[in-house]
């Protein structure tokens, strides 16, 4: 599988509305649901995006560039929830806006590692060469309603990413691309019954994949318990390039940082990529594994 | 190749006349005498006691009680579901009862884009990402609560029910396999509940029609006729809406399992699986038969998965 362009999208002004009453009563009885205090006010701090008004700035930009033409899958990925939207959900909203008969369904509650579990489903799906071409949209917005005193960690961003995917190599298109090798989701949850640290499980993953003394970037968040394993770890450390992402807990990071090697020269063709990303709630790790080309 | 080797439901001890939901629905007496004396609708499934979690896990125990599966072959484990959010910022209902079963090797989400046909639409992605080399398993849960009015009640057409299914599926078995699923998505009205008496009137001006071609389209794929089928599982939306879609398909009422319909309401996602426990518990279908499942999802999604068990 093969991400042959990305589009992203950042937003820095917030849109300033008045939620409805049927969105508030919403998340007011979800709230009470489970004894759950709702602040208000956090109705009103953040972007106040819908999904659809975001993902419509994003795919109109595909579009122009041809992207939504013999599209098979649409698949949007999203962490947090979206801001009072017209729609009943933003993925039937895009494929009657464009419109796209294509497969599509979304992948949700998976932290923000959502799209390395959207790549992974994607690359099952072109094991079957009915699919070729397909759109991952990942979305994501900072007006969250909550109880302010579970300090759950909330997003960062307001924007979004499309991946333009293939299954297979078009051999007359000498853009660079990314080959996708896994993308794997590695769940840390039953790690302190074992001897393993996460480090020692993604390195096993690492060597699985990657020829040995391959030109290897490791990417991380310094802000991640990896990268503390890593920096005192020499002979692990002494192994890869490093890069960082952004610390920032959002499900765009690493998609941003894929827009950022697709189209930067300071790296080579033939580089490998093994990206990290922690879930900022369930702590799981996100593996993508990449050969630029 | 998609097979459902153990299906299992919980529904909640609880059951409300329809026309004593005033509480929680905020419609007027006269409007759920009207679900009651044309929709066919009689109790609805309330949870007070179960929270969700707990709701799903009662499924979910009980697949794992009644299997000897291997949780290593469990590759996926997905809650499609109806409403979004289902729990406050922070929290995921699939994240917690991946770690509940200790299903860590299982790659978790949640997908609700096809709404209440959300279980069905999985069965069709399902069937084309397990890899039967691997003998890969998935386990999908269904399980909501109507926590709010405007999740108890889809206007004009149903009252929700609280219940849970739990379904193990892999690509090899012996009791329900998959022979084909169609979708269709119906463009025009993704607003859904913010549609205008306009636009829903033209809406159910097609749903009939719409409905029927997904079911005759579903069983030609499956290679399949009509008279093949034993039995249509419906959506429990209401009795009328079935009765139409019986007239549309030339075929007999009796053909379409709405027996459930006025005890347990429309349970979010969960309706296809909770009819064809009953089904089969009622003996309806025996082994050999062709069945089907069949609904729509608010958007609007329409599909249709053709079995033989």
């Amino acid at each position: 599988m093969f991400i042959l362009d990305i589009q992203t999208l950042k937003i820095m002004t917030p849109l300033e509305k008045r939620p409805r009453e049927s969105f508030i009563n919403y998340f007011n009885d979800l709230h009470g649901f489970y004894n759950h205090h709702l602040n208000i006010e956090t109705f009103y701090e953040g972007s106040q995006f819908s999904f659809p008004e975001l993902g419509e700035i994003l795919l109109d930009q595909c579009n122009q560039k041809g992207w939504l033409k013999k599209i098979d899958i649409l698949l949007p990925v999203f962490w947090a929830f979206e801001f009072d939207s017209n729609h009943a959900h933003c993925g039937s909203y895009f494929q009657n806006r464009y419109p796209l008969n294509c497969e599509s369904f979304d992948v949700c509650e998976q932290g923000t590692i959502a799209s390395f579990t959207g790549l992974h489903l994607l690359k099952r799906y072109f094991n079957n060469p009915n699919y070729n071409r397909a759109i991952m949209v990942a979305l994501e917005q900072t007006t969250i309603p909550r109880d302010l005193n579970s300090h759950a960690i909330i997003p960062t961003n307001t924007g979004g990413c499309a991946l333009l995917l293939q299954n297979t190599a078009d051999n007359t298109n000498t853009n660079r691309k990314l080959r996708v090798m896994d993308s794997i989701i590695l769940d840390t949850s039953e790690l302190h019954l074992s001897q393993q640290t996460s480090l020692d499980m993604v390195l096993t993953i690492i060597y699985q994949h990657f020829v040995a003394n391959k030109h290897i970037y490791m990417v991380s968040k310094k802000n991640s318990n990896l990268w503390k394993q890593l920096r005192s770890n020499f002979s692990a450390y002494a192994l890869f390039k490093h890069e960082h992402l952004s610390s920032a807990a959002s499900l765009l990071t690493v998609l941003y940082y894929l827009e950022t090697i697709l189209n930067n020269d300071r790296y080579p063709r033939h580089s490998y990529f093994a990206i990290i990303d922690e879930d900022v709630e369930s702590l799981n790790l996100g593996i993508l594994l990449l050969e630029l080309l | 190749m998609l097979y459902l080797n153990n299906i299992q439901y919980h529904l909640p001890a609880k059951k409300i006349p329809v026309t004593e939901m005033e509480s929680h629905t905020q419609l007027p007496p006269s409007t759920l005498k009207i679900f009651e004396k044309i929709y066919g609708l009689k109790n609805i499934l309330v949870s007070d006691e179960l929270s969700m979690f707990d709701l799903i896990c009662a499924s979910v125990d009980k697949i794992f009680l009644t299997s000897d599966i291997d949780i290593a072959q469990i590759k996926y484990l997905i809650h499609p579901h109806t409403c979004f959010p289902l729990i406050p910022f922070g929290s995921s209902l699939v994240q917690l009862i991946k770690e509940k079963f200790h299903l860590k090797q299982a790659i978790s989400f949640g997908t609700s884009m096809q709404k209440c046909v959300s279980l069905l639409k999985m069965f069709d992605v399902l069937s084309t990402i397990l890899d039967p080399e691997r003998l890969e398993s998935a386990l999908i849960f269904t399980g909501e609560i109507g926590f709010t009015p405007s999740v108890r009640v889809i206007p004009k057409t149903s009252i929700s029910g609280d219940a849970s299914v739990a379904v193990l599926v892999s690509s090899s078995g012996n009791n329900h396999h998959l022979l084909a699923v169609e979708t269709k998505f119906l463009p025009g009205f993704s607003k859904g509940f913010f549609l205008s008496d306009t636009e829903l009137q033209c809406f159910d001006g097609l749903f009939i029609t719409e409905m029927k071609y997904i079911i005759l389209n579903a069983i030609k794929k499956a290679g399949l006729l009509l008279t093949d089928i034993t039995l249509i599982l419906p959506h429990n939306v209401n009795y009328p809406t079935w009765k139409k879609i019986a007239k549309a398909l030339d075929l007999s009422i009796e053909k379409i399992y709405v027996d459930q319909i006025s005890e347990l309401g429309h349970c979010f996602a969960s309706d296809g699986i909770l009819n064809l426990a009953m089904a089969e518990t009622h003996q309806q279908i025996k082994k050999g038969d062709y069945y089907l499942m069949a609904g729509c999802g608010m958007g609007f999604h329409f599909s249709c998965a053709v079995f033989q068990y």
